[in-house]
């Protein structure tokens, strides 16, 4: 009996003392590298002295600049609950520089308030915002980067591109931006008219100047007024896409609050509203394939452009940043992957950034 | 005084080493004189001149002469402690004798504390032990007339006795396995030969301790009564288990169960388990984000096979065992089942110790240390939550090394 309790409090003490540990694992960055394997890597970044508590409670990622993607510079985007925050990253030099910062839910996962895409011609980051409490708050700001700290400028660049609408503008509800040639970004806004059920399309090519002005731009009001009556009423913000290739297919992903879910929507020039039932989940880029890809529960969903699942794979950490034409003229489709590794009981917290690279023709590979 | 007794004593150094009594009986062929090898310590502390040393050793060497016609004293002449009792019965082997006796004094010269005790090699039992305080009142006198009495009494009541016993050589059959190993019939082991058998002389009539031993199986142990007519002893063994199945929580955290084949029953097996993260009890605050209470949930699992041996008998309550073998961590997620990619698989050691009265079930407590093979030690180092403790663990240029990987569980051997 001596011996057995011996053993037992030994047994016990020793687990007590040394157990209770749990094993190096992080599924965001495991399910990554997952997907990452099969990705051809672009650029490292880091490490980045910085303080991971500044990150806590944010979903937070890394843009590279559109046309420079190697160049270890861009922004972090961190989405919280309450803000989001713009920082401009000197990957080189190791750290950031300025910040912008714009007040309000940006992290909700169902209900995402802004729309982020690196410009072409720069070091350009467009933001539709969308304020969920007041529609009228909608901006789509320009944030570039003027050394050394980050500003945004033109605070509001719809009244620059919008036309006036026979049926009256009640607001914009969605931006779409597709890159058209080495210069030039296509701007496709969704509207919403003051006469119920009536919606409008514009398209505008943009140039976009070294100071982070506008040039040259031509507008294109696809679609003045039309009527989709069958479409949901929308709230503050839906995420909008736009084909610019025949037959202008549109798609509209808006959040349904009565179940929690967001609807798919497509029509094209024949103006006929299509739900698309097979798509769980959001539309989060449109590929200049036609795919779709929705990106929900640490994974990429792919679509064909009729809405039909076609695979997925897992992304974890991964985020896909935005589909680009590299030198060569190949579209390609850029991630990127922000990890830390943390100071523990001494040194500092170091971020570090890997992003990737695949042709948007060899996206069937990730299945 | 003192010299008066060393004169006195040293009259009755004319005595050979080996003295007998000169008894009137003398003793009969049958009768067997037993060797009783004596082994003279001064403890240590104790405070006896040279002289005084001399007297106590020669007075006893008299005295134990005339105890019993049937023992004859063999001296062990370095008179220094010897370190223990199996030493003594090696040594009284070694100088052929078949018993021992050994006599240690601590004190001084007016109080003496005596220890004797006495082993019979042939009877395989301790004959006799004790411990008394002897004072000295007279010096030599008392050496000469009863201060040694109860160590004399002591060897002439049991060695008579036993020689009285009339032991005669004999010889002891095991009927076993092949292969066999036999201990308690002799200084060495026995091993069974291809027929099963094994022999050994021994006095009989004899009650042996015998415990055999064969890989497989069962151990036996027993005592066994031995006499002219009755010298054969079978040992029937049990295979031993051939599978085991065990549950555990890797860590006090994670559950697991494993698998055992034993392709040597109770000796050496081939395991294979699983380990799964999906659900796990969390005693602690783990320090990462998003994790509190007591469940905690991670799409990690680990499989893992592996060899191992156990390091002693079946039969024993505490069991050690080691192994190695490797491991190949899973990730199940909803949209992912296969390999993690970060750190796939390593190898994986097993120190246990398992703890039962029932040699079929048995709790264990398992020092599993892994060696995770990666090409990216960034990213397990990245794969800690913030403020997570890394002892235990070390990083090296191909891997990780966590070395204090526990697991507590329970067994059933089939």
């Amino acid at each position: 009996m001596k011996r057995l309790i011996a053993f037992g409090g030994a047994a016990m003490l020793g687990v007590l003392f040394l157990g209770c540990r749990l094993p190096p694992f992080d599924e965001g960055l495991s399910l990554a590298m997952i997907t990452a394997a099969k990705l051809e890597p672009v650029v490292k970044i880091g490490p980045i002295q910085a303080w991971h508590g500044d990150f806590e409670g944010t979903d937070s990622y890394f843009l590279p600049f559109k046309d420079t993607p190697a160049s270890r510079n861009g922004f972090v985007l961190s989405a919280s609950a309450y803000y989001l925050r713009v920082r401009y990253l000197d990957g080189n030099g190791g750290s950031f520089l300025g910040e912008v910062r714009f007040e309000g839910p940006a992290a909700d996962p169902n209900r995402k308030t802004y729309t982020a895409v690196p410009l072409k011609g720069g070091e350009y980051l467009s933001l539709a915002l969308f304020d969920p409490t007041n529609s009228a708050n909608n901006s789509l700001v320009l944030v570039y980067v003027s050394p050394p700290n980050v500003t945004n400028t033109v605070a509001n660049l719809y009244g620059t591109f919008i036309p006036d609408f026979s049926s009256g503008l009640d607001r914009i509800a969605g931006v779409h931006l597709s890159p058209i040639d080495a210069t030039t970004e296509r701007f496709s806004f969704f509207a919403v008219l003051n006469t119920a059920g009536h919606f409008g399309e514009v398209e505008a090519d943009v140039v976009l100047t070294n100071d982070g002005g506008i040039g040259t731009i031509s507008l294109d009001p696809l679609r003045q007024d039309m009527a989709l009556p069958s479409l949901p009423k929308l709230g503050s913000g839906a995420f909008y896409y736009h084909r610019p290739v025949t037959p202008n297919t549109s798609y509209l992903s808006c959040y349904d609050a009565s179940t929690g879910d967001f609807r798919n929507f497509a029509w094209d020039d024949t103006l006929r509203l299509r739900e698309m039932t097979g798509m769980k989940g959001r539309i989060d880029a449109l590929l200049s394939s036609g795919e779709l890809l929705s990106l929900a529960h640490g994974s990429c969903y792919v679509y064909d452009a009729g809405g039909g699942f076609k695979y997925s794979f897992p992304m974890g950490g991964l985020h896909f940043c935005f589909e680009g034409y590299d030198a060569a003229g190949v579209a390609r489709l850029y991630f990127s992957l922000l990890y830390w590794i943390y100071g523990y009981q001494s040194g500092s917290d170091k971020l570090y950034i890997d992003i990737y690279s695949l042709p948007t023709a060899e996206l069937g590979t990730l299945n | 005084m003192v010299r008066k007794a060393l004169a006195a004593a040293c009259l009755l150094l004319f005595l050979s080493p080996v003295l007998r009594l000169s008894s009137e009986e003398p003793v009969t062929p049958e009768e067997r004189m037993r060797r009783l090898l004596l082994f003279f310590e001064l403890a240590p502390g104790s405070n006896f001149s040279q002289e005084e040393q001399l007297l106590l050793y020669e007075s006893l060497l008299v005295r134990l002469g005339s105890a019993s016609r049937r023992v004859a004293i063999k001296e062990y002449p370095p008179r220094a402690p010897t370190a223990s009792d199996a030493q003594r019965t090696a040594l009284a082997r070694t100088l052929g004798a078949d018993s021992w006796l050994g006599v240690s004094l601590a004190g001084n010269w007016r109080s003496v504390v005596l220890r004797a005790g006495s082993y019979d090699l042939i009877g395989q039992a301790t004959a006799f032990s004790f411990e008394l305080r002897k004072p000295m009142r007279r010096g030599a006198v008392d050496l000469e007339r009863d201060f040694w009495d109860e160590v004399t009494a002591a060897v002439a009541e049991y060695y008579s006795e036993a020689a009285a016993n009339r032991t005669v050589p004999g010889e002891v059959v095991f009927q076993a396995r092949p292969g066999t190993r036999i201990l308690g019939a002799g200084p060495e082991a026995l091993r069974a030969d291809s027929d099963g058998v094994a022999r050994a002389e021994v006095q009989v009539p004899v009650t042996l301790s015998v415990r055999a031993t064969r890989p497989g199986f069962f151990p036996v142990e027993g005592k066994y009564f031995l006499s002219r007519a009755q010298n054969t002893v079978p040992l029937d063994m049990n295979r031993g288990a051939r599978f085991a199945f065990d549950v555990y929580l890797n860590n006090l955290i994670f559950p697991g169960f494993q698998f055992s084949y034993f392709l040597i029953p109770g000796l050496l097996y081939a395991r294979t388990g699983f380990t799964t993260n999906l659900v796990g009890l969390l005693f602690s605050d783990s320090g990462s984000e998003g994790e509190s209470g007591l469940l905690i949930s991670r799409p990690l699992n680990q499989l893992d096979l592996g060899l191992g041996v156990y390091l002693n008998d079946e039969d024993r309550d505490l069991r050690a065992y080691a192994g190695l073998g490797a491991f190949a961590r899973l990730l199940s997620t909803l949209s992912y089942f296969g390999l993690e990619p970060i750190a796939p698989w390593g190898l994986q050691a097993s120190l246990g110790i398992e703890y039962s009265r029932h040699p079929r079930r048995r709790f264990y407590l398992e020092l599993a240390p892994m060696l995770l093979f990666t090409s990216r030690p960034d990213l397990v180092f990245a794969s800690f939550a913030p403020d997570y403790s890394l002892v235990g663990y070390t990083f090296l240029p191909w891997g990780v090394f966590e070395f204090l990987n526990l697991r507590l569980g329970f067994r059933w051997e089939i």
